[in-house]
């Protein structure tokens, strides 16, 4: 009886436990599932948090309606940044995980993309945390160039909540968004020991990136003693203070600056001192008077007097390297600097570094140079374009007085850009009164290479150029350029040779430019249309090329020359070459020295 | 009637199921509480509501959050507060708090806002409760936020000029004016941010009286290719508008025309060429424009990228070496190929060797396996390449591939370059690669030296006892302590000048002197330059001083004209005033008296005209 009572009691019980334990799941499922088709969020239906009560009026929207998805834009717009925070984060609470996404996908196409950004970096700051792979999968819809500071976003926020959560999720990105994923656990990782820093990027495959982000949490949580920061730095990072990343050095920096704000040239003494290379001084003065420059100027002049008395190189070098990326401020101080006009080094250092970052710019702003660089300032920006952009030289070479930089300039202009344009070269000297003086000592680089474009072109302008003392016509080395990028087209223009010295000239260097493409064959058929008397000739005049260039075809071949005076001719010179090429063999060698003692 | 008894135990398994359900729900509310806190990263301790649909118990619970809210009168509390939420919620409790508490007690925390000791939250309290505090009184908040963290000071400056451009536009406008920068122009993009509803008109005439209309410009130009570009060509007609079709254009809209572009020829085809080719010619920029648009097609087609340039009649350099570069960085065989369309040799040898060298630089693996695959007459320099690459990376892989290179001069320069590095990493396995290599024993000197200057960056008194170690041979009369102190010049000149003691005869010591007094001279320390060699030879010291005249000459002219009355012999003093004339037409360091000076050194017939 008794235990039938207990039995029916504790079935009781039990239905009730299981009814009690079904309804706290059935509640909690459809409170906290927020699967598409429930439409329910982390809060209450009525739009109040589970866990802060809302302002009501942020929930409302102008006309009086309950905020939705159809009209958040309109009502994020019609309010400032405050208040639109306020709506957009009341408006989320109450908003499913579907809503949510339905809300980054409508902020795609609002404008401005200020406001877009600002919406969907909400969206992804709370739903990493609801449903980050939703989150992430949201991110990757939008396009690349954006997905990076959402990736911060996300991973910080998930970073601040569960950190192996976000160290795991990250590790299932692909290379290109993992990067972004681990600065934000970097940024999410406050107070976190400097060792697991690096090795949770280790981790994620990029060490570096939480050094870097230690230096810049160092740098933000500032500096209280900074000769002791500075040696314990150099002691970590080693003392190569080139080498390091740019965040490192910005530290590094940075202290430097600290010091020498707070003790002025003893703290460049013993900042000096404590680097042992002239790379490792400059790359810490480069970069410190920079940062005096913006923060301190007055201690510039100080501190770049005392190194220069120390070391002026690494000054000069200094100004050249910060010349290099900021030209016009670095000159200033420069200027500063150099103490008279009989010393101008810094200058001269800082146009080193301009001339060969953005000579363009340095031609632009001659004005504001002292008169005695101003020349040399623009004959070597000229003579740096003159290889870099050559095209743009000309309109400046036009407002350049002094006969001998144009001289200088259009020497190298032609001899740089006729190898790759040579078509717009011969229009240019052609029409330029000053370059067209110069025609007559450049032509021979002009046509050669214009054969190469333009054969027919070549040729003529060879056939109208008079033939001086030698009788050797231009159109020789028209057709044996030519034959470099068309052997038929060359050979057949053999017989635009104005006289028997020309042709002879043309066949030798067709010969010769068949010999560096190794068609040897070809210059074997040559040499049998040639009359005999020119044939030998013919060999002497290719023996310096085929000995360089291709010495064991000519070692193959020495039987097939006319004569033994040109065989043993072809022996001294392959020796001669090998001294230098050592491309034959010692068996071959000592082949052609039997050949010669013979 | 009803039995009481009866009731009573009817109502018994009533009761029992009913205990069972309260035990059942605790027990699943607990179970989901801690699922959910693994699920959605809540913790145990925060504040939670439990869920109501009833409006009174709703009211009532805000009561007590807006009583718990009113508790709150210090920073602490308010942290307090946001560490107790759910994270996910913490940045809208933040601006609900902060939307109901008064400015007194705003300005209260605000003021005590830098002792919390997280960043994190440091930040996003203090970007709160500035935006709200300016909603009220901008100017007001201006001169509070001087009491702040120094570092994210601007970031905030912009934040209250944004709620101020809202409230009142041209008060906003007034004030920036009145700042310094970079505050001013921090503030004049919080209030071009806020106000995106101003036209671009009202926003450059903003900009302008800020003094920073390039930035709104470069903003206008930007927002054009802010999205895909649907239809290149209104966008092309759009920019030219607004931007004209002259002047030199800066970085942000030089970006813009160039996307447009691009997108244009992906959309049209060539068939667009010449409209966008004659558009970018008038500009001063041309090449850098053209080079852009083609550097990146190239990263997608390096063959239409030179097909464009051709079509164009584009042969610069600079162009096409931008598009190979790009190429390379995409697909280094592809960008190869491409090249066999150029038909100078000389440009596309440059082209090759620059697509070579880029992809040594970031694979000289993948470069010597591919060997074969280059064009022929370019294969060993590129063998040459990608092993000095990986001799940098890897010197001991590079060591392995040296048998496979059959050009002597080149092996020699590969195993020159690979001793270097080596010496920097390993210098025990790099000595003995040097000394039981036979393929490396005609150059075994040439490689010590070279592997003591590698050492000596890392080492350098390892270097100079290996060195000393070595027995001067009979033929070279130096010895090789020699490359040490020259390298060590290089970087320490004061640490070489020490080490010269430890030249074991005159002619190392003499060759040790001459990169010593090039590091003088350059260093603005002549001298002691002039010093070192004071009791040397008349010979030795003109050839020391005439190996370094021009780096002397180019470096510190000045230096060098004052000392010409010092230098040893009149021999000397002859050659250094004949480079100071030499240079001078590329330089003109010298005033015409100075010149004039220099013709008493020099025989008459080299004075100049």
């Amino acid at each position: 009886m008794i235990d039938s009572r207990l039995f029916k009691n504790t079935s009781y019980m039990v239905l009730g436990f299981v009814f009690g334990l079904a309804s706290a799941f059935g509640i909690a499922f459809i409170v906290f599932n927020d699967s598409p088709d429930q439409g329910r969020s982390p809060s209450d239906p009525s739009g109040n948090s589970r866990d802060f009560p809302t302002t009501s009026q942020h929930l409302m929207s102008s006309d009086g309606s309950l905020i939705s998805i159809s009209n958040i834009e309109q009502e994020l717009k019609s309010k400032g940044p405050f208040h639109r925070r306020l709506t957009l984060h009341n408006f989320l609470s109450s908003a499913t995980a579907k809503k949510h996404g339905d809300l980054f996908q409508l902020a795609e196409n609002i404008r401005p993309s200020t406001l877009r950004d600002e919406i969907q970096d909400t969206v992804v700051q709370r739903l990493s945390l609801l449903k980050p792979k939703t989150a992430i999968s949201l991110i990757e819809q939008v396009p690349q160039g954006r997905r990076e500071a959402l990736f911060e976003t996300a991973f910080m926020e998930l970073a601040l909540s569960d950190r192996d959560k976000a160290i795991s999720l990250a590790e299932t990105l692909d290379s290109a968004q993992r990067p972004s994923a681990l600065h934000g656990i970097l940024l999410g990782s406050e107070n976190v020991p400097h060792d697991r820093l690096r090795e949770i990027a280790a981790q994620l495959g990029d060490e570096q990136a939480a050094i870097d982000r230690i230096a810049q949490s160092i740098l933000g949580a500032g500096v209280d003693d900074p000769s002791n920061m500075w040696s314990e730095l150099l002691n970590e990072y080693g003392y190569k203070i080139e080498s390091l990343s740019e965040a490192q050095i910005q530290l590094l920096v940075h202290v430097a600056k600290v010091w020498t704000e707070e003790s002025g040239t003893r703290a460049i003494q013993s900042l000096y001192s404590s680097l042992s290379s002239d790379d490792s001084r400059i790359a810490l003065v480069t970069n410190l008077l920079q940062e005096l420059n913006q923060s301190s100027p007055q201690l510039v002049l100080e501190v770049a007097q005392w190194i220069r008395e120390t070391d002026i190189d690494v000054l000069a070098e200094a100004f050249a390297e910060w010349g290099s990326k900021n030209p016009l401020i670095s000159f200033e101080a420069a200027m500063k600097i150099d103490t008279s006009e009989q010393s101008m080094r810094m200058q001269r250092s800082v146009i080193n570094g301009w001339v060969s970052s953005d000579p363009n710019s340095l031609l632009e702003a001659l004005d504001l140079l002292p008169e005695s660089l101003q020349y040399t300032s623009q004959l070597r920006a000229l003579l740096v374009m003159s290889r870099t952009t050559p095209e743009l030289v000309p309109t400046w070479l036009s407002s350049v007085e002094d006969e001998h930089s144009i001289e200088i300039v259009t020497g190298n202009l032609i001899r740089g850009w006729v190898e790759h344009d040579p078509l717009r070269v011969w229009q240019w000297v052609r029409s330029d009164a000053r370059a067209k003086k110069l025609i007559p000592e450049y032509i021979d680089e002009i046509v050669s290479n214009l054969a190469h474009v333009d054969s027919s072109l070549a040729l003529d302008i060879a056939l109208e150029r008079p033939i001086f003392g030698s009788d050797i016509g231009l159109e020789a080395l028209v057709i044996a350029e030519t034959t470099s990028v068309d052997i038929e087209r060359g050979i057949a223009m053999l017989e635009n040779a104005r006289n028997q010295a020309t042709l002879e000239a043309a066949q030798s260097g067709v010969g010769i430019t068949l010999v560096k493409q190794g068609e040897i064959d070809r210059v074997i058929e040559l040499s049998t249309t040639l009359p005999k008397e020119f044939r030998e000739q013919f060999f002497y005049d290719l023996s310096h090329t085929w000995a360089y260039e291709q010495p064991v075809s000519l070692l193959e071949h020495l039987d097939s020359m006319p004569s033994e005076e040109v065989k043993m001719a072809m022996v001294r010179q392959l020796l001669m070459a090998n001294g230098f090429t050592q491309a034959l063999s010692k068996e071959q060698v000592d082949m052609l020295k039997n050949l010669q003692s013979e | 009637m009803n039995n009481p008894k009866t009731r009573k135990r009817n109502a018994f398994p009533t009761l029992l199921i009913a205990i069972g359900a309260v035990i059942g729900l605790t027990a699943g509310t607990v179970a989901v509480l801690l699922t959910d806190q693994e699920g959605s990263g809540l913790r145990v301790g925060e504040l939670k509501v439990t869920q109501s649909t009833n409006g009174n118990a709703e009211e009532e619970q805000a009561n007590l959050y807006s009583d718990t809210l009113k508790s709150i009168n210090d920073i602490t509390g308010l942290v307090t507060l946001l560490d107790a939420v759910n994270r996910v919620e913490r940045d809208r409790v933040l601006y609900n708090f902060v939307n109901t508490t008064n400015v007194k007690n705003l300005e209260t925390l605000l003021k005590q806002s830098n002792d919390i000791s997280s960043t994190h939250v440091r930040r996003e309290v203090q970007k709160a409760l500035i935006r709200s505090l300016a909603t009220q009184d901008p100017k007001r908040i201006l001169d509070l936020l001087e009491d702040l963290d120094d570092s994210f000071l601007l970031s905030l400056t912009g934040l209250v000029f944004q709620e101020w451009a809202v409230g009142d536009l041209d008060q906003a406008v007034a004030e920036a004016a009145e700042l310094s920068e970079p505050k001013r122009r921090i503030a004049m993009e919080g209030i071009l941010t806020a106000r995106y509803d101003l036209s671009e008109i009202d926003r450059r005439e903003i900009a302008r009286e800020l003094g920073h209309e390039q930035l709104v410009i470069d903003q206008i130009a930007l927002a054009l290719i802010d999205d895909e570009i649907l239809d290149p060509q209104q966008a092309w007609t759009r920019f030219f508008e607004t931007f004209g079709k002259s002047g030199q254009y800066s970085t942000a809209q030089q970006l813009a025309i160039v996307k447009i572009a691009q997108a244009w020829i992906v959309a049209s085809g060539n068939d667009v060429l010449k409209v966008i080719d004659d558009a970018l010619r008038v500009q001063e920029d041309y090449v850098l424009l053209v080079g852009q648009v083609l550097e990146n097609i190239a990263k997608d087609n390096p063959h239409q990228a030179l097909e464009i340039a051709d079509t164009l009649d584009l042969r610069s350099l600079s162009i096409l070496s931008r598009l190979i570069t790009s190429a390379t960085s995409v697909s280094p065989l592809t960008a190869l190929d491409a090249t066999l369309s150029i038909k100078k040799p000389e440009t596309r040898r440059h082209l090759q060797e620059l697509a070579i060298t880029e992809w040594a630089k970031a694979a000289p693996l993948e470069v010597l396996n591919s060997l074969d695959q280059l064009p022929a007459d370019i294969r060993l320099w590129g063998q040459e390449e990608a092993l000095k690459a990986l001799a940098s990376e890897s010197p001991r892989t590079a060591a392995s591939f040296l048998s496979t290179v059959d050009n002597v001069r080149t092996k020699k320069s590969i195993a020159s370059a690979i001793v270097y590095e080596w010496a920097k990493l390993d210098h025990n396995e790099a000595i003995q690669w040097i000394n039981s290599n036979p393929d490396v024993s005609d150059w075994k000197e040439s490689l010590q030296s070279q592997f003591l200057r590698g050492l000596a960056q890392h080492d350098i008194q390892l270097a100079l006892t290996l060195a000393l170690d070595e027995p001067i041979t009979p033929s070279s009369t130096v010895g090789l302590e020699a490359a040490v102190i020259e390298e060590v010049a290089n970087f320490n000149v004061d640490e070489a000048i020490s080490l010269l003691n430890s030249a074991r005869n005159q002619a190392t010591r003499q060759s040790a002197y001459k990169a010593i007094g090039s590091a003088l001279v350059v260093k603005g320390r002549s001298e002691l330059a002039m010093e070192l060699v004071a009791e040397s030879s008349p010979e030795f010291q003109y050839e020391y001083f005439d190996s370094f005249r021009f780096l002397w000459a180019e470096n510190d002219p000045e230096d060098l004209y004052e000392k010409l009355e010092s230098l040893p012999t009149e021999k000397i003093a002859e050659h250094m005033a004949y480079t100071l004339l030499v240079l001078n037409p590329f330089f003109r360091f010298l005033t015409p008296e100075q010149k004039k000076a220099l013709e008493k050194y020099i025989p008459a017939a080299y004075h100049p005209r």
